[in-house]
């Protein structure tokens, strides 16, 4: 009995791994994404998180501050991008690098990865160097990067997000590739997935040796909240009066700290156990979090059994409502939440865009051949017509007779805008071809015209999607840009791909479709 | 102990070889997807359902395997936590802060620490230089070809800001090494005045920061944040965020 009370108490999970598990779940409270292999698209995700959650995982409900402050940075030339500034701001003022500690689901695998019983590389003066470098990555990918991109060339770059974050590859990537219904997006699987999976593995090994090491030498969210320590109202604080500057807070310390509360602390509270003044403890201004029990051998001061069972009802009260919080975000968004745009995903499986539309026709093609409406290879692409940017409409029935490609983009989408000159390409080497580009009805410019005169895209049609979506979900598109849509002369669908394209892809596409 | 040790050994060696192995599979299932393709059949996929599952079961023993290793550890484990080293300069701050008055070995120590501080830091200063050229230089990033740009980026910069920080690490080995030697002198000139009867300096005094200013910094960083996001929900920013999270992004998760 005793064994197994010694076990319990030393591997039953602290409050802090509580409050990890709590916000992990709770930024991830759309647990019906999982299933149904979708993103949740409702308003609440214009608010972002404090801590690292990829936007593209099925179950999150709200944004990444790092993913909006790069697609910030990039849109820098139309308008400042306050909101993420100001949010990132707030988080940094009101927990600093607590967040990191106790609100960072990365922070949580990290530390779980970190339990694996292997032998540890421990911090030292060279692991301290090294966390210089998460400040050269915010520098380079984070702002220079996606900012020079964005503004120059028009083009979305989220650097970090393509070439370094784990958290995408995890959760995004991983969280939509393991669902069947998904099974069309590994035809856009290629050298950037393989690369990114291997800079996945690295980071999760190195984080088995090192503890923290994503967090500690490459995260620019810690980073940016770093600059804040200083600053944050809530965060583990140093009594200097009970401080015998004795270095056990810092020796017991598995960041690379040179003084409690500096910009490498995570406040996560450790080093409360190991001082042996008690002078350490979690504060928000001056209101105590959480202490450490024992006594305060300078001052004397000693935590009552009274004052103990005081913070004890006042802990379960927040617990109970935090878990109310939990229980409400769950069925809000597993039940009740609205989502801002219907994803056609699933509709686009079964190769139906509408039931209506899925009566035969026989009218557009040979007699022999009856095909049923829809937007899935081998159907027949149902007609609609959408006004095109520069005035005029597109007719889709009109185009009959010749090879039609539909590419739908948006000038936030950087896989979007690098291909579209493909197409002019393609439209100059063969002019039968006709090309409809449609914008997403989410539209961030107000001026799609004035984007595109910045462009020498010539020879393709432009068109901005209806407000209710009806271009997209007609021809089977949904949240995952650029998709390509190839039509061949009878209007019949010979490809339907999420997924950048090349100019070699569309030339034999178009051998496909002319055969 | 030694089948402690050993244990921990292996666990490393299969955490390692799980990884080695996995990174392996992929690069040959995209070598292999990517010969195809540039043999002309530009139908195949390079990666595909099946094929992962296929060779995620070649690795499934193995992983297994970690997994007994694992849960077996979670009984053998008793739990405690790492015992790590003493920090030199928080020791060195300690023993030095006891002794009255300097011995010459100790403000030689403690120079030669300054010294290698602003070495390293203007030798990494130094090495960042070509890094801020190279960034700063338009006709670097005119080209749309990312992944030419990229490697060519990384080409430029990572040498250096190894190199930025090899010196720093050097110089902070360096650093450690004289704090201990000047520890050791603190050590033994506490000793030296204690046999000649000197009385050993009292704790230093506690000073009251000043909080009214850091109080005042953070008033004015809330007022400017809360200012930054109404503003930010006016001019569409706010939108921005919410119609880059509604839409996945392909590129930035890794899918392509």
């Amino acid at each position: 009995m005793d064994k197994r009370n010694t076990w319990w108490q030393a591997h039953r999970p602290t409050t802090r791994r509580l409050a990890q598990l709590y916000c992990a779940l709770l930024y991830n409270a759309n647990l019906k994404g999982f299933v149904e292999g979708k993103i949740y698209t409702g308003n609440v995700k214009a608010a972002c998180v404090p801590g690292l959650n990829c936007y593209s995982c099925p179950g999150a409900v709200a944004a990444c501050p790092l993913g909006a402050l790069q697609n910030a940075a990039a849109s820098a030339g139309t308008h400042a991008g306050t909101y993420i500034l100001g949010i990132l701001m707030l988080f940094g003022v009101m927990l600093g690098r607590t967040i990191c500690g106790w609100l960072c689901p990365m922070g949580l695998i990290q530390e779980l990865l970190h339990k694996i019983p292997t032998p540890k590389i421990r911090k030292s003066r060279v692991t301290r160097v090294l966390s210089w470098l998460k400040y050269a990555v915010l520098a380079v990918f984070v702002m220079a990067l996606p900012l020079w991109y964005g503004v120059r060339h028009g083009l979305p770059l989220p650097a970090f997000c393509k070439y370094i974050c784990p958290a995408g590859t995890l959760e995004g990537a991983a969280g939509l590739l393991v669902n069947e219904k998904n099974a069309d997006l590994f035809s856009m699987l290629g050298i950037l997935f393989t690369r990114k999976w291997v800079i996945l593995l690295v980071i999760g090994l190195a984080c088995v040796f090192c503890y923290r090491s994503f967090c500690r030498f490459l995260c620019p969210l810690g980073a940016i909240y770093g600059f804040f320590s200083r600053f944050a109202l809530i965060g583990v604080r140093v009594d200097p009066k009970a401080c015998i500057h004795c270095g056990a807070c810092v020796k017991n310390c598995r960041m690379d700290v040179r003084h409690v509360g500096d910009h490498e602390c995570i406040h996560c509270g450790e080093c409360m156990n190991g001082c042996p003044t008690g002078a350490i403890a979690v504060k928000a201004g001056r209101v105590i979090l959480k202490a450490s029990d024992r006594s305060c051998g300078l001052t004397g001061k000693t935590v009552s059994a009274r004052e103990q069972t005081k913070r004890r009802r006042i802990g379960a009260a927040v617990w109970a409502v935090l878990l109310m919080v939990l229980a409400g975000a769950l069925v809000y968004f597993n039940l009740i939440a609205p989502s801002a745009q219907e994803s056609p995903l699933q509709v686009v499986q079964s190769g139906r865009t509408d039931t209506e539309e899925q009566e035969t026709v026989s009218e557009v093609v040979a007699p022999e051949e009856v095909l049923t409406v829809g937007s899935a290879v081998g159907e027949q692409m149902a007609d609609f017509t959408v006004e095109t940017v520069g005035g005029g409409n597109f007719h889709l029935l009109e185009q009959r007779g010749r090879v039609t490609m539909i590419n739908l983009w948006a000038t936030y989408c950087g896989p979007c805008v690098q291909e579209l000159p493909y197409f002019c390409q393609l439209v100059q080497e063969h002019p039968e071809v006709a090309v409809l580009a449609v914008h997403s009805s989410m539209v961030t410019e107000d001026d799609i015209p004035g984007y595109l005169a910045g462009k020498n895209w010539e020879g393709l049609t432009f068109a901005v999607d209806t407000a209710d979506g009806q271009v997209f979900r007609t021809v089977g598109g949904d949240n995952v840009l650029p998709r390509t849509i190839v039509l061949n002369s009878r209007g019949v669908v010979i490809y339907n791909q999420a997924g950048s394209v090349t100019y070699e892809k569309l030339e034999a596409l178009l051998q496909e479709a002319q055969n | 102990m030694k089948k402690r040790k050993l244990f921990l050994w292996i666990q490393a060696a299969l955490c390692v070889l799980l990884c080695v192995l996995f990174s392996a599979e992929m690069i040959h299932m995209y070598t292999e997807g990517r010969t195809l393709r540039e043999a002309g059949d530009l139908s195949v996929w390079i990666f595909t359902r099946e094929k992962v599952v296929q060779k995620l079961t070649e690795l499934l023993p193995l992983f297994l395997l970690e997994l007994v290793f694992l849960l077996t550890s979670l009984f053998w484990n008793r739990g405690g936590r790492e015992v790590l080293p003493a920090d030199a300069e928080s020791v060195r701050d300690l023993i030095c802060g006891k002794v009255n008055n300097q011995s010459e070995s100790m403000r030689k120590e403690r120079s030669r620490q300054r010294k290698l501080a602003v070495y390293g830091r203007a030798g990494a200063a130094a090495c960042l230089i070509p890094v801020v050229l190279y960034m700063v230089n338009p006709s670097h990033f005119e080209s749309t070809e990312l992944e030419t740009v990229m490697a060519s980026l990384l080409l430029h910069i990572v040498p250096w800001i190894s190199m930025a920080l090899g010196l720093l690490s050097v110089t902070e080995v360096l650093r450690e090494k004289s704090m201990v030697r000047e520890t050791e002198a603190a050590k033994a000139q506490i000793r030296e005045e204690r046999i000649s009867g000197s009385e050993t300096k009292p704790e230093s005094a506690y000073k009251e920061k000043k909080t009214s200013v850091r109080t005042w910094a953070q008033a004015a960083m809330l007022l400017i944040a809360v200012a930054l996001i109404l503003h930010g929900i006016f001019n569409g920013s706010m939108q921005d965020v919410l119609i880059k999270a509604i839409h996945i992004c392909t590129e930035c998760i890794g899918l392509g």
